[in-house]
């Protein structure tokens, strides 16, 4: 067995939107709390491990369907939940504990064995810990690693406060009754509705009768919302335990497929969320006397993934029996 | 074997609601390491050997659970949907999908994550230095949902250290692990009982006995 462990500085190509909650109109970025180096603790915006996470097995299981020759194919609703959502203790073998099922599991889906999720009556833990994001802000320098300090002073980065790294934005949906255009587009009897509801609400506005000018309002809609600037930087890092050969495969295959068109967060078809690996570490755990090596992100995808695709296609007609009669 | 005095240096926030026991930790990397699956209950247990003595009478092994105090707590969630994107392109066969109930609902569970003082959890043991110091390299994370990154491990540390009236075990007659009740020198004013294992692994319920526990995290 050994442990490998990837980092990496991601860089956000555009505003990345990944929300916590909201409040009437407005959507909060997503933060967790620090504690700084004077024992304070502030709540920094971060990209959650558990978006990290899910990009991964989104990643990898697209790798999957595709190496097995099902990608296209119509899939169940279990096999979707196993594979896209890590699946869900259903209960269905009884009250015996199945040893080959599990194993059966892991063969037929070596990511499985990874990341870990829940099928028949079997909670499967994984061996892959992936970390939030940490935005590279001032707040943070303390729990950064020395390779991402040397190469900020190295590429003369500078770095502000985290505050700096969040804008405000609003966006609106229009309403196309609004627009005379659109309204010509109407059936006469629909055009003659919005027409009257657009005279209501002018004479409620003017009347300022409250009650009237909420009944007879347009459907547009502002609202404002937090994101992380472009150009934000993150340091992020995952980690494995493995134990074979394929798992190293699968490991990198997973993590290269993520990091080949990484996006997080919400609002993605709105040129939201996409991330690129400027710079990556490989970390082998075993080794401390030669601990890290610098890792060519660009290249990671090119060297990897024969062992992963070879499994995964010898068994492609086992895989397609194990999606349809999986319970998960 | 000698008294060794084992640290975890944990900067971010981790998730744990009762001190973690260090002979688990080993146990687990020897299972882990060993190709062993992981077992759903008591028939699939294997005997596990550490590099950690017992107690004279071998019931135990003389390891203390974690040493911390809690520093900050911040209330986050779980959140979980089904891939309703995933299914619209591959699940034509879905006549319905029930979102709201079954085991496709979706769900935000709340959960409390901790900081420890000055980022570290401390143990106490008897041991072999080199060979705890070699399986811990294979513990990256602490605590509960390792995998979404909490209770991240900067750096372990295994130093030999001075050892005090019951070491590692107890200090000032409170338990440091779980303990007989008759355990010698045990202040009974500070007593903590609990029907819980008195040997790894802990989630065996059926092997639960009344011990004296360590204080909880607090």
């Amino acid at each position: 067995m050994k442990t490998l462990r990837f980092e990496f500085i991601l860089r956000a190509e555009q505003p990345i939107c990944h929300l916590e909650e909201s409040l009437g109109n407005s959507g909060l970025a997503m933060r967790r709390k620090v504690i700084l180096p004077d024992g304070r603790a502030t709540r920094i915006p971060c990209i959650t491990a558990d978006t990290m996470r899910h990009g991964l097995r989104d990643a990898v299981t697209y790798s999957y369907l595709d190496a097995a020759g099902l990608l296209g194919q119509d899939l169940g609703e279990e096999a979707l939940r196993l594979l896209f959502a890590g699946g869900m203790i259903t209960g269905s073998a009884g009250g015996s504990v199945k040893m080959a099922d599990y194993w059966q599991m892991v063969e037929l889906n070596p990511a499985l064995a990874l990341l870990g999720g829940n099928a028949q009556n079997r909670s499967i833990p994984g061996r892959l810990f992936v970390d939030d994001s940490t935005l590279i802000c001032e707040e943070q320098m303390h729990v950064l690693p020395d390779w991402v300090r040397e190469w900020l002073k190295e590429s003369g980065v500078g770095v502000a406060s985290h505050r700096a790294y969040i804008e405000e934005a609003q966006r609106v949906r229009m309403d196309p009754l609004l627009d005379p255009a659109k309204r010509a587009l109407l059936l006469p009897d629909h055009r003659a509705r919005a027409e009257q509801r657009l005279i209501a609400s002018e004479t409620a506005a003017t009347d300022n009768d409250a009650g009237a000018t909420e009944q007879a309002k347009s459907t547009m809609m502002p609202r404002r919302f937090e994101r992380l600037v472009q150009g934000a930087l993150f340091w992020w890092g995952v980690t494995a335990h493995i134990l074979s050969d394929l798992d190293d495969d699968t490991f990198k295959v997973m993590v290269a497929s993520f990091l080949y068109d990484a996006h997080v967060g919400g609002k993605r078809g709105t040129g939201h969320g996409l991330l690129r690996a400027v710079r990556g570490w490989n970390i082998d755990v075993r080794r401390p006397a030669e601990r890290t090596e610098s890792l060519d992100v660009r290249e990671l995808g090119g060297q990897i993934g024969a062992i992963f695709r070879a499994h995964v296609s010898e068994r492609r007609d086992q895989i397609a029996e194990f999606l349809k009669r999986v319970a998960a | 074997m000698e008294p060794l005095h084992v640290t975890a240096y944990v900067p971010g926030q981790v998730r744990i609601t009762a001190p973690i026991a260090l002979d688990a930790l080993l146990g687990y990397v020897v299972a882990t390491s060993s190709g062993l699956a992981p077992a759903a209950h008591e028939g699939e247990l294997r005997p596990i050997e550490i590099p950690i003595a017992r107690e004279p009478g071998g019931r135990f092994y003389l390891a203390s659970f974690s040493v911390c105090r809690v520093a900050a707590r911040e209330l986050r969630y779980t959140n979980r949907r089904f891939p309703i994107a995933e299914a619209q392109m591959f699940g034509h066969g879905i006549k319905r999908l029930q979102i709201n109930a079954g085991p496709s609902k979706s769900f935000r569970i709340p959960h409390e994550a901790l900081h420890v003082e000055n980022g570290r959890l401390d143990w106490f043991c008897i041991g072999d230095r080199g060979e705890i110091a070699e399986l811990l390299t294979f513990v990256p994370y602490l605590g509960k949902r390792r995998g979404v990154g909490y209770g991240r491990v900067a750096e372990w540390t295994v130093t030999p250290c001075t050892a005090w009236d019951g070491f590692p075990v107890m200090r000032n007659g409170r338990a440091l692990r779980n303990l007989p009740v008759d355990w010698p020198g045990l202040d009974p004013d500070a007593l903590i009982v609990q029907r819980a294992p008195l040997d790894m692994p802990y989630w065996t319920q059926t092997r639960a006995e009344l011990v004296a526990v360590p204080e909880p995290v607090s």
